[in-house]
């Protein structure tokens, strides 16, 4: 104790040279952090607009008012909450079928010979290369000889089909970075391989799962061609689909309320994100070992 | 284990949440569906008050409005006809729906809508048609005019030009002279997409791209052709008229400039008008629109309308060119093309519009302006609207920028052609 009072006083001429080092360091931080966040200041400022204010030739970051009409407009009339309801129950479907599917499979293959392995990374690299604009008809008339065209499990079942091989080769690298020493030792206290996978292998896998997880929510939730295609009723309509309604042909864009969309439309993916964050940058590292 | 079971939580609230999503009950009687690209507010409000209306009068009959983005109409539908699911009715452009008409996807609505024949100039009549069939009736369309500032004209003492037929390539370009002083350029042109301006334009000149379009197309690309992205290069660099700035910008991008008296004329397409209503309106702005740009030939503009059509595959075609017809009617037409910034089809409807707009010299010009669309004959080619998009668009965006000479643009729209054949 006596030892430790003694050490004491070194220590706030450390601190103090320590915070005189990193006030650059804060002044970047704070620029960089303003650099990324100016769109979205804008995006806000640009949806509190009126339709002149839009038209002038140096605009304003700060507008003249408070302008709601338009975030009225695209929640009275253009059906965006709804939207955003559909969006967000098939992106969330998606990231849960999806971890569902892919954590065995990714375990499996990881775990595999290594011959059988490749065959299998392989085989899902194959089912990337093939273009949209291919597919799109014949999955098209597929989706409609199931009765789920127009529907939001069809779009769910087309999103998963779509984020699985991604999902799989992602999730396989993070199983790989698991020490196959811990399975072997937990096999030796008794453990059957189902315990072995879901006592050892699943938490040690959570951060691997919440970054696959987020990252097929947010492409589900971006997702526009397929929704275009799948998609006829107002009613089962995605985000992307109304936001895409404001822009017009020859560049016209109705700007205030797209504005308004696109901020309202972004919450949910800052939210996650936040909440989520540090997990899915330990879940991109620790990926990022191993392939 | 506690973060497995929050994905179980999450997997299971998910599920349950997919439950919740309704499924629409099926209306009495008939139900037709109606893709439109509406989606300016006041189109949108008007096209929603003319289907309550019509479903009002008709409630065995009613129809359902689906939006579309109008700049993927040609995926969604071409998806939905291959499917067996393409709307009854559908909103889209003349140009575009050759391709369907030619497939067999579009019902023929000659007889249906014979009784509107002789309100619909023969020009638009025609667009909308394919081997004397009417596949798709008319609605609205736009033309390329030059819009003034005439408070501008009015401060350098410089006549505003009026009239029809009487406003010619020469005097614009004299025109943009006298207003380009102390490093200001009289006129901004967003040039970002030229092909089909220029295209249109090129009917002032006679311009007609394609040789043989009823037998075996072969492109065709000479003086007249040339002519109008001749003299936009001119004004942009040997006048020096025309902001450079403008090159890269949409048709409506110089529209700000515009309003902040940056330039006392802008070049583009009349739906600008909407956003100059608006100006005008908040801040008293005093715009008018020039008489359309006459070259050697004529001032006629090929027209590419809006056009309603009804699928081959829906079940109820009597309905739904009935509902067309509705669509058409003077009052309910007017007000849509107004929305737009667009001219109505009708005669009828035009006299609706120019009652309406009947104080705006701007408007009255635009409305009058009609008159000078005719169907332009290259978009009749096969594979015009994929040569205009892959070979001209790169190639005239690359012209005007002055990166390559006019001799490279006709090379390339010829070899273009050849090689997309």
């Amino acid at each position: 104790m006596s030892t430790a009072s003694k050490q004491l006083p070194a220590i706030p001429v450390e601190k103090k040279k320590r915070k005189y080092y990193l006030i650059p360091t804060y002044i970047a931080v704070v620029f960089y952090v303003l650099f990324l966040g100016f769109p979205f200041i804008w995006m806000f400022s640009t949806s509190l607009k009126t339709p002149y204010e839009l038209l002038q030739l140096h605009p304003s970051l700060i507008p003249d008012g408070f302008y709601w009409q338009n975030y009225i407009d695209i929640i009275e009339k253009r059906g965006l909450i709804n939207s955003a309801k559909n969006s967000f129950i098939i992106a969330l479907l998606t990231a849960a079928l999806t971890t569902v599917f892919t954590v065995p499979a990714a375990y499996a293959i990881a775990r595999l010979r290594k011959v059988f392995s490749g065959v299998a990374t392989a085989w899902i690299l194959i089912s990337q290369v093939f273009p949209v604009s291919l597919v799109i008809i014949p999955l098209f008339m597929a989706v409609r000889r199931i009765g789920l065209l127009d529907t939001i499990w069809g779009l769910v079942l087309v999103y998963l089909v779509a984020s699985l091989p991604f999902a799989l080769w992602m999730l396989k690298g993070y199983v790989s970075s698991i020490p196959v020493d811990l399975e072997e030792a937990g096999a030796m206290d008794g453990a059957s391989s189902f315990q072995i996978l879901v006592r050892i292998v699943f938490p040690l896998l959570v951060p691997g799962i919440v970054a696959t997880a987020l990252f097929t929510f947010l492409n589900s939730w971006n997702e526009f061609f397929f929704a275009l295609v799948l998609i006829q009723s107002p009613e089962n309509e995605t985000l992307p689909l109304t936001l895409a309604r404001f822009m017009g042909s020859e560049g016209q864009v109705l700007l205030g309320p797209l504005a308004a969309g696109a901020f309202l439309a972004t919450i949910p993916s800052l939210v996650i994100f936040g909440v989520m964050q540090r997990k899915l940058a330990s879940g991109l590292l620790a990926g990022a070992v191993k392939g | 284990m506690k973060k497995s079971k929050l994905f179980a939580v999450v997997a299971a609230i998910a599920m349950t949440a997919s439950l919740a999503v309704t499924i629409p009950a099926r209306a009495a009687g008939i139900e037709m569906t109606y893709l439109t690209p509406a989606y300016l507010k006041g189109t949108v409000a008007s096209t929603e008050r003319i289907v309550a209306d019509w479903n009002k009068a008709n409630p065995n009959a009613t129809v359902k409005i689906v939006y579309g983005d109008v700049n993927n109409m040609q995926d969604k539908l071409t998806t939905a006809f291959a499917g067996n699911v393409a709307p009854d009715i559908f909103q889209h452009e003349a140009a575009s729906i050759l391709e369907f008409s030619k497939r067999g996807y579009l019902a023929d609505l000659s007889r249906e809508m014979a009784p509107l024949k002789k309100t619909i100039p023969a020009g638009l009549w025609s667009v909308g048609s394919y081997k004397n069939r009417l596949y798709g009736a008319p609605t609205m369309t736009q033309t390329y005019t030059v819009f003034a500032n005439v408070d501008a004209f009015k401060k350098a003492g410089v006549k505003i030009p009026t009239g029809t037929n009487t406003f010619t390539w020469d005097d614009y370009r004299e025109l943009a002279k006298k207003f380009t002083t102390d490093g200001k350029y009289g006129v901004a042109w967003g040039l970002r997409s030229p092909a089909a301006m220029t295209m249109i334009m090129g009917m002032n000149y006679n311009a007609l791209f394609f040789r043989g379009i009823t037998t075996v197309p072969q492109i065709s690309v000479n003086a007249n052709e040339l002519e109008v992205p001749t003299r936009i290069h001119q004004m942009i660099y040997t006048d020096k008229t025309i902001d450079p700035a403008a090159l890269t910008m949409t048709g409506a991008g110089p529209v700000p400039g515009f309003l902040a008296g940056k330039y006392a004329m802008i070049f583009a397409a009349s739906y600008v008008a909407s956003d100059l209503d608006v100006a005008a309106k908040a801040s008293g702005f005093n715009w008018t629109a020039l008489p359309l740009l006459k070259g050697s030939a004529s001032n006629k503009q090929g027209a590419n309308p809006q056009t309603l059509s009804v699928s081959k595959q829906s079940k109820y075609p009597k309905q739904a060119a009935a509902f067309i017809r509705f669509m058409l009617q003077d009052a309910n037409l007017a007000e849509l093309a107004l929305g737009e910034g667009l001219i109505p089809a009708t005669t009828g409807s035009l006299k609706s519009a120019l009652a309406t707009k009947k104080d705006s010299a701007g408007w009255t010009q635009i409305l009058d302006d009609g008159e000078a669309l005719v169907l332009a004959p290259f978009t009749l080619v096969p594979n015009y609207q994929k040569w205009k998009d892959t070979v001209l668009q790169p190639a005239m965006q690359q012209y005007l920028q002055g990166k390559i000479s006019l001799s490279e643009l006709k090379k390339r729209q010829v070899e273009g052609y050849k090689a997309i054949r």
